[in-house]
């Protein structure tokens, strides 16, 4: 009897190890992935500037069809659904939760005119020396849980350059 | 009895730690190659051997498991790249006949991204 409690709980003391375990690899996981995603995806919203100020020199991001292709390559990427600045993950996402868009910005010759200069956002606490026009956004969401557990909150920003 | 249970409970975490690793190792090998081809505006045998090399260093893989295709053709700025890397998943359970025995036996990733290059 003494035996048999002592193997269910080193089996149960196993078990636990082993959530927290796959908790932790989920939350690796899913930092890694969330930045790898919008660092493509905001490259591509850094390609599209308006061409009628490429045509004068200056660099001036078309914001609607910068937000636009963030957005379609993060839902092509992480399969989600889009809405608005949310995107709800579909069936077969990785992630449980939705991805909110909580802040962009468009650094480029309409606002700023001198570079490369220091960038810093205190709200979000980004640091960053910006070479030339650039856009910025900021996402959150929360790390999935296959079993058990608490989520626990990700933001994650990206700072990407117009790619001349 | 136990014996199954207890290699259940030894061996399974440290397997799906692997196959983390592995899904994580072929994630960052198809960004890395994204961003390349983008600024070559096209995926070539060159970059495809870049990609093997990470794999093969990072996992060990047998180089003609690992399967890469990609728009091989020059794509102007503003138009997608796609790439698809397929590599063998190996053992992710430690009983795949009793439990997981219908999960995929390789990883595939694909990326879309669009192309820098100016001809």
């Amino acid at each position: 009897m003494v035996e048999a409690s002592k193997t269910i709980l080193l089996f149960l003391f196993t078990f636990i190890t082993w959530i927290f375990q796959l908790n932790l690899q989920t939350d690796s996981e899913a930092h890694y992935k969330l930045k790898e995603t919008i660092e493509l995806a905001a490259h591509d919203a850094a390609l599209q500037v308006i061409p009628t100020e490429l045509q004068k020199g200056m660099i001036v991001f078309d914001e609607i069809k910068a937000l636009e292709y963030f957005k379609d390559s993060m839902i092509y990427h992480l399969r989600l659904r889009d809405g608005g600045m949310v995107l709800h993950p579909e069936d077969h996402s990785f992630y449980q939760d939705p991805i909110h868009i909580v802040h962009m910005q468009f650094i480029d010759h309409s606002n700023t005119t001198s570079y490369p200069f220091l960038f810093q956002d205190p709200t979000y606490g980004v640091t960053e020396i910006v070479r030339g026009p650039a856009v910025y956004f900021v996402v959150e969401t929360k790390t999935p849980r296959i079993l058990r557990g608490a989520k626990k909150d990700i933001r994650k920003a990206v700072i990407y350059e117009y790619p001349f | 009895m136990v014996l199954p249970f207890m290699l259940i409970f030894i061996f399974q975490g440290v397997l799906f730690y692997k196959d983390s690793l592995v899904r994580k190792a072929v994630d960052i090998t198809i960004y890395e190659i994204s961003k390349e081809a983008a600024i070559r505006g096209h995926f070539n045998e060159s970059i495809y051997d870049k990609a093997r090399d990470m794999l093969i260093n990072a996992v060990n893989f047998n180089p003609s498991d690992i399967v890469i295709s990609g728009t091989e053709t020059i794509t102007t700025r503003g138009n997608y790249l796609e790439v698809t890397v397929r590599v063998p998943r190996g053992r992710v359970y430690v009983f795949p006949g009793l439990i997981g025995g219908g999960s995929a036996t390789y990883i595939e990733r694909t990326k879309r991204i669009l192309s820098e290059y100016i001809p």
